[in-house]
Protein backbone atom coordinates (compact mmCIF):
# COMPACT_ATOMS: atom_id res chain seq x y z
CA UNK A 1 0.00 0.00 0.00
CA UNK A 2 1.49 3.39 -0.80
CA UNK A 3 -0.03 6.53 0.83
CA UNK A 4 0.46 9.96 -1.10
CA UNK A 5 0.26 12.96 0.42
CA UNK A 6 -1.04 16.04 -2.67
CA UNK A 7 0.28 19.54 -1.99
CA UNK A 8 -1.56 22.12 -4.70
CA UNK A 9 -3.79 25.30 -4.56
CA UNK A 10 -6.87 23.67 -5.69
CA UNK A 11 -7.68 19.93 -4.73
CA UNK A 12 -8.79 19.83 -8.52
CA UNK A 13 -6.02 19.68 -9.77
CA UNK A 14 -5.94 16.25 -8.57
CA UNK A 15 -9.26 15.06 -9.66
CA UNK A 16 -8.30 12.39 -12.04
CA UNK A 17 -5.06 11.43 -10.45
CA UNK A 18 -7.19 10.35 -7.27
CA UNK A 19 -9.12 8.40 -8.96
CA UNK A 20 -6.22 6.28 -11.01
CA UNK A 21 -4.61 6.13 -7.58
CA UNK A 22 -7.63 4.61 -6.00
CA UNK A 23 -7.87 1.95 -8.22
CA UNK A 24 -4.25 1.13 -7.96
CA UNK A 25 -5.14 0.94 -4.08
CA UNK A 26 -3.10 3.88 -3.93
CA UNK A 27 -4.49 6.53 -0.80
CA UNK A 28 -3.92 10.08 -0.63
CA UNK A 29 -4.58 12.93 1.40
CA UNK A 30 -4.43 16.43 0.00
CA UNK A 31 -3.58 19.72 1.45
CA UNK A 32 -3.32 23.36 -0.04
CA UNK A 33 -0.18 24.76 1.88
CA UNK A 34 3.13 24.05 2.02
CA UNK A 35 3.63 24.49 6.46
CA UNK A 36 0.35 22.18 6.18
CA UNK A 37 2.20 19.48 3.93
CA UNK A 38 5.41 20.13 6.03
CA UNK A 39 3.36 19.56 9.37
CA UNK A 40 1.18 16.45 7.75
CA UNK A 41 4.72 14.81 7.13
CA UNK A 42 5.78 15.25 10.26
CA UNK A 43 3.29 13.52 11.91
CA UNK A 44 2.17 10.76 9.46
CA UNK A 45 4.05 8.27 7.01
CA UNK A 46 3.55 8.87 3.80
CA UNK A 47 5.67 7.32 0.70
CA UNK A 48 5.99 10.10 -1.12
CA UNK A 49 4.03 13.97 -1.68
CA UNK A 50 3.62 15.86 -5.37
CA UNK A 51 3.15 18.95 -5.41
CA UNK A 52 2.60 22.03 -7.47
CA UNK A 53 5.51 24.54 -8.53
CA UNK A 54 4.12 27.38 -6.63
CA UNK A 55 1.90 27.14 -3.14
CA UNK A 56 0.75 30.35 -1.66
CA UNK A 57 3.18 29.77 1.09
CA UNK A 58 6.42 28.96 -0.58
CA UNK A 59 7.62 27.24 -4.27
CA UNK A 60 7.88 23.17 -4.50
CA UNK A 61 11.06 23.51 -4.50
CA UNK A 62 10.88 24.95 -1.24
CA UNK A 63 8.98 22.66 0.32
CA UNK A 64 11.11 19.85 -1.13
CA UNK A 65 14.45 21.59 0.42
CA UNK A 66 12.67 21.87 3.77
CA UNK A 67 11.61 18.42 3.78
CA UNK A 68 14.91 16.61 2.55
CA UNK A 69 16.44 18.58 4.98
CA UNK A 70 14.67 16.17 7.46
CA UNK A 71 13.97 13.11 5.80
CA UNK A 72 16.27 12.56 2.76
CA UNK A 73 14.81 9.33 1.75
CA UNK A 74 10.89 10.78 1.13
CA UNK A 75 10.22 11.14 -2.53
CA UNK A 76 8.43 13.64 -4.50
CA UNK A 77 7.21 14.39 -7.77
CA UNK A 78 6.20 18.19 -9.32
CA UNK A 79 3.60 19.08 -11.64
CA UNK A 80 4.84 21.37 -13.89
CA UNK A 81 4.53 22.79 -17.38
CA UNK A 82 8.60 23.42 -17.85
CA UNK A 83 9.82 21.47 -20.61
CA UNK A 84 11.95 18.52 -19.82
CA UNK A 85 15.74 20.62 -20.13
CA UNK A 86 14.14 23.31 -18.06
CA UNK A 87 12.76 20.69 -15.54
CA UNK A 88 16.25 19.31 -14.98
CA UNK A 89 17.55 22.90 -14.40
CA UNK A 90 15.63 23.77 -12.01
CA UNK A 91 15.47 20.46 -10.37
CA UNK A 92 18.34 18.90 -10.53
CA UNK A 93 19.74 17.58 -7.26
CA UNK A 94 16.77 17.34 -5.24
CA UNK A 95 16.08 13.57 -6.66
CA UNK A 96 12.74 14.39 -7.75
CA UNK A 97 10.99 11.22 -8.89
CA UNK A 98 9.30 12.69 -12.00
CA UNK A 99 7.55 15.56 -13.42
CA UNK A 100 3.86 15.44 -14.13
CA UNK A 101 1.61 17.60 -15.79
CA UNK A 102 -0.11 19.97 -14.33
CA UNK A 103 -2.72 18.52 -14.38
CA UNK A 104 -1.87 14.54 -13.78
CA UNK A 105 -4.35 11.66 -14.78
CA UNK A 106 -4.91 8.27 -15.69
CA UNK A 107 -1.29 7.69 -17.69
CA UNK A 108 1.18 9.90 -14.67
CA UNK A 109 -0.55 7.02 -11.69
CA UNK A 110 0.82 4.04 -14.47
CA UNK A 111 4.06 5.40 -14.72
CA UNK A 112 4.60 6.19 -11.07
CA UNK A 113 3.52 3.21 -10.10
CA UNK A 114 6.38 1.42 -12.54
CA UNK A 115 8.70 4.16 -11.64
CA UNK A 116 8.36 3.36 -8.61
CA UNK A 117 8.85 -0.31 -9.04
CA UNK A 118 11.99 0.03 -10.95
CA UNK A 119 13.86 1.84 -8.25
CA UNK A 120 12.48 -0.77 -5.75
CA UNK A 121 13.81 -3.23 -8.35
CA UNK A 122 17.26 -1.20 -8.35
CA UNK A 123 17.55 -1.24 -4.76
CA UNK A 124 17.03 -5.01 -4.34
CA UNK A 125 18.73 -5.95 -0.76
CA UNK A 126 19.82 -2.99 0.29
CA UNK A 127 16.72 -1.07 0.36
CA UNK A 128 15.29 0.34 3.41
CA UNK A 129 12.17 1.38 4.90
CA UNK A 130 11.39 4.69 3.88
CA UNK A 131 7.96 7.34 4.47
CA UNK A 132 9.02 7.67 7.86
CA UNK A 133 7.40 10.74 9.81
CA UNK A 134 10.05 13.25 9.23
CA UNK B 1 41.04 10.18 9.65
CA UNK B 2 42.19 7.76 12.22
CA UNK B 3 39.46 4.63 11.57
CA UNK B 4 36.95 3.89 9.16
CA UNK B 5 35.70 3.02 5.28
CA UNK B 6 36.58 5.48 2.68
CA UNK B 7 34.53 5.17 -0.31
CA UNK B 8 35.56 6.63 -3.80
CA UNK B 9 33.46 6.33 -6.57
CA UNK B 10 35.57 5.53 -9.42
CA UNK B 11 35.96 4.76 -13.05
CA UNK B 12 36.06 1.06 -14.54
CA UNK B 13 38.06 -1.60 -12.19
CA UNK B 14 38.28 1.30 -9.73
CA UNK B 15 41.44 0.78 -7.20
CA UNK B 16 43.49 2.85 -5.14
CA UNK B 17 45.51 3.19 -8.50
CA UNK B 18 42.49 4.20 -10.19
CA UNK B 19 40.52 7.50 -11.27
CA UNK B 20 37.53 9.09 -9.38
CA UNK B 21 34.21 9.43 -11.76
CA UNK B 22 32.82 13.05 -11.95
CA UNK B 23 29.29 11.69 -10.67
CA UNK B 24 28.58 8.86 -7.69
CA UNK B 25 25.38 7.93 -8.42
CA UNK B 26 27.10 6.96 -12.27
CA UNK B 27 29.98 5.42 -11.28
CA UNK B 28 30.91 1.86 -12.29
CA UNK B 29 32.23 1.26 -8.90
CA UNK B 30 33.46 2.07 -5.42
CA UNK B 31 36.19 1.80 -4.34
CA UNK B 32 36.84 1.00 -0.67
CA UNK B 33 39.42 1.89 1.60
CA UNK B 34 40.11 1.04 5.39
CA UNK B 35 42.09 2.92 7.38
CA UNK B 36 43.57 1.78 10.92
CA UNK B 37 45.28 3.62 12.89
CA UNK B 38 45.41 6.43 10.18
CA UNK B 39 47.23 3.59 8.11
CA UNK B 40 45.53 2.36 5.04
CA UNK B 41 44.81 -1.44 5.68
CA UNK B 42 42.46 -2.93 3.03
CA UNK B 43 41.63 -1.94 -0.86
CA UNK B 44 38.56 -3.39 -1.68
CA UNK B 45 35.95 -2.55 -4.85
CA UNK B 46 32.14 -2.67 -4.95
CA UNK B 47 30.13 -2.75 -8.10
CA UNK B 48 27.42 0.33 -8.40
CA UNK B 49 24.04 -0.43 -8.48
CA UNK B 50 22.05 1.12 -11.81
CA UNK B 51 21.20 4.89 -11.88
CA UNK B 52 17.74 5.66 -11.48
CA UNK B 53 15.72 9.10 -12.03
CA UNK B 54 15.07 9.96 -8.18
CA UNK B 55 17.13 6.75 -6.97
CA UNK B 56 19.35 8.97 -5.22
CA UNK B 57 18.93 6.97 -2.24
CA UNK B 58 19.69 3.43 -3.62
CA UNK B 59 23.57 4.41 -3.12
CA UNK B 60 22.99 6.29 0.09
CA UNK B 61 21.67 2.98 1.67
CA UNK B 62 24.21 0.14 -0.55
CA UNK B 63 27.19 2.71 1.22
CA UNK B 64 25.81 2.88 4.43
CA UNK B 65 25.01 -1.29 4.38
CA UNK B 66 28.67 -1.59 3.46
CA UNK B 67 30.10 -0.04 6.74
CA UNK B 68 31.14 3.34 4.88
CA UNK B 69 31.83 6.05 7.13
CA UNK B 70 33.24 8.46 4.34
CA UNK B 71 32.69 8.84 1.11
CA UNK B 72 34.73 11.95 -1.21
CA UNK B 73 33.07 13.14 -4.34
CA UNK B 74 33.71 15.77 -6.69
CA UNK B 75 30.18 16.84 -6.41
CA UNK B 76 26.75 16.03 -5.33
CA UNK B 77 22.83 16.90 -4.99
CA UNK B 78 21.40 18.38 -2.27
CA UNK B 79 19.48 14.93 -1.39
CA UNK B 80 21.80 12.29 -1.78
CA UNK B 81 24.00 14.79 0.57
CA UNK B 82 21.58 14.75 2.96
CA UNK B 83 20.87 11.20 2.69
CA UNK B 84 24.41 10.62 3.28
CA UNK B 85 24.54 12.80 6.29
CA UNK B 86 21.55 11.62 7.75
CA UNK B 87 22.67 7.77 7.59
CA UNK B 88 25.83 8.87 9.59
CA UNK B 89 28.86 8.98 6.22
CA UNK B 90 30.48 12.33 6.04
CA UNK B 91 31.27 13.63 2.78
CA UNK B 92 34.46 14.91 1.70
CA UNK B 93 34.80 17.06 -1.83
CA UNK B 94 37.63 17.06 -3.94
CA UNK B 95 36.79 19.04 -7.41
CA UNK B 96 40.92 19.02 -8.46
CA UNK B 97 41.88 15.99 -8.89
CA UNK B 98 41.23 12.55 -10.85
CA UNK B 99 42.93 10.31 -9.12
CA UNK B 100 42.24 8.51 -6.05
CA UNK B 101 44.97 8.10 -3.96
CA UNK B 102 46.14 11.45 -3.37
CA UNK B 103 42.36 12.46 -2.42
CA UNK B 104 42.85 9.43 0.18
CA UNK B 105 45.69 10.24 1.71
CA UNK B 106 44.79 14.45 1.89
CA UNK B 107 41.35 12.58 3.62
CA UNK B 108 43.36 10.75 5.89
CA UNK B 109 45.83 13.25 7.02
CA UNK B 110 43.06 15.60 7.55
CA UNK B 111 43.48 17.83 4.65
CA UNK B 112 40.29 16.95 2.67
CA UNK B 113 36.88 19.70 3.40
CA UNK B 114 33.96 18.20 4.10
CA UNK B 115 30.61 19.50 1.16
CA UNK B 116 29.11 22.00 2.94
CA UNK B 117 25.57 22.42 1.42
CA UNK B 118 25.87 25.55 -0.09
CA UNK B 119 28.33 23.48 -2.18
CA UNK B 120 25.56 21.02 -3.70
CA UNK B 121 25.34 20.86 -7.18
CA UNK B 122 22.62 19.53 -9.88
CA UNK B 123 22.64 15.97 -11.43
CA UNK B 124 25.30 16.17 -13.32
CA UNK B 125 27.43 16.44 -10.19
CA UNK B 126 31.03 18.04 -10.66
CA UNK B 127 34.05 17.31 -12.61
CA UNK B 128 37.14 15.65 -10.39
Amino acid sequence: MIHVLLVSREKSVFKELETAFSDNKITTEWTDTAEKALSMLSKEKFDLFITEEQLPDMTGRNLIEKVLFKNAMMDSVVLSALSHKDFHEAYEGLGVLMQFPVVPGKEQARDLLDHINRIARIAGQTSKPKGEPI
Amino acid sequence: MKSGRIAVPSNGQGGLDGTRAGHFGHCDVFTFIDVEDGEIKEVSVLQNQEHAQGGCMVPVNLLSDNRVTALIVGGIGMRPLMGFKQVGIDVYHDDQRAEIEPVVKDLIAGNLAEITNDQVCGGGGGQV
